[in-house]
């Protein structure tokens, strides 16, 4: 009977559908970054796989159907810089520099740590774009031998972390610009960050979005170039 | 109908996306070669945003769904997560506070260039 069920693409889909349902509520109940609704619904699904003894590979046919709108999801962010491009514009020169900056350091601090640690190249390289936008990070990861759902742990982590820390960096940093600040929220904590960036302005979250498509398009020529 | 056509227009970027990733001689997501087809298409006018809308509506605002079965993956390594989240949270807190900095002075720098440029 468990079998007939979870061998059906169905179960992954009604699973992960109903869980980021519950997640999105629980997220606008509590309105706190740490309540992410990616990461409840997360949580939610391994707990039922491991409670009931499910073999990922039975959750993932339907798991599989939605990673497949992976591709439609990547492509529409060139609508969004479309549909921005008088901000792009007006600051390419900025946008363009800190993304830059953001993405090679952010790169270059993984790299350093990972070998520091002594952590080995697998984890390092599902870590290198960790603070890019999901689908890019999900796709450099892909590409560089790494493991995409440590990258996604890593990268939720980051996110969160970015948007809860997001006040504190730019006060202890004097960021005092607000398209430096946009830049370095969308840079170094992607989507998440940039919820919190939506809160500081509608400007800076502007900024923001687009800023971490820009550095998801580096990282990935950084990746494809020189790792 | 409009929604449908959307949807198919989308997912034939995604292959055409992903043909020409296949072709090139060094390894990039095809996700993002779609992406870059998409904004020519735009930029030149062939496709107008009133024609995405709402399949851009939609997948902006569910988008964090479509990465939920990435993430679920990690029960197949939750060995190497119990093993090495210190080193997994260190760098990813540690580079989180990197990046800020960079990105942030990059930008501050550059706005001082311009103004002084622009005196």
């Amino acid at each position: 009977m468990k079998e007939l069920i979870t061998n059906s693409p169905l179960f992954g889909l009604a699973v992960t559908i109903l869980s980021y349902a519950l997640g999105m509520r629980i997220s606008r109940k509590t309105g706190k970054a740490i309540f992410n609704p990616l990461l409840i619904a997360e949580i939610l699904i391994i707990a039922v796989l491991l409670l009931f003894d499910i073999p990922f590979s039975a959750y993932n046919k339907g798991g599989a159907v939605i990673n497949m709108f992976l591709g439609p999801v990547t492509a529409l962010l060139s609508y969004s810089i479309y549909r921005e491009r008088k901000l792009v514009r007006q600051h390419i020169i900025s946008i363009l520099a800190g993304t830059a900056a953001g993405s090679i350091a952010s790169i270059i601090a993984i790299l350093l740590l990972s070998s520091l640690i002594g952590i080995d190249t697998v984890l390092a390289s599902s870590l290198v774009p960790k603070s890019v936008t999901t689908p890019i990070a999900i796709a450099i990861s892909e590409t560089l031998g790494g493991v995409r759902s440590l990258t996604v742990t890593a990268l939720l982590l980051t996110g969160v972390a970015g948007n809860i820390l997001a006040p504190l960096m730019i006060k202890i940093f004097r960021v005092k610009n607000r398209v430096a600040q946009g830049v370095a929220i969308g840079t170094a904590s992607h989507v998440v960050g940039t919820s919190k960036a939506l809160e500081l302005g509608e400007d800076i979250g502007a900024i923001s979005s687009i800023a971490l498509s820009f550095s998801g398009i580096i990282t990935a020529i950084i990746a494809a170039l020189f790792l | 109908m409009r929604i449908l056509l959307q949807l198919s227009f989308l997912f034939i970027v995604t292959l055409l996306g992903e043909a020409v990733s296949y072709m090139l001689p060094f390894t990039f997501p095809g996700t993002l070669i779609a992406m870059f087809i998409l904004l020519i298409l735009l930029g030149a006018g062939a496709v107008k945003t009133e024609q995405l809308q709402e399949s851009a509506d939609f997948f902006s605002k569910y988008m964090a769904l479509f990465f939920v079965p990435a993430g679920v993956e990690i029960v197949e390594n939750l060995e190497i997560l119990r093993t090495s989240w210190i080193p997994l949270v260190s760098i990813s807190i540690i580079s989180l506070f990197i990046t800020f900095l960079a990105a942030a002075k990059a930008v501050e720098f550059s706005e001082w260039l311009i103004s002084r440029r622009a005196k």
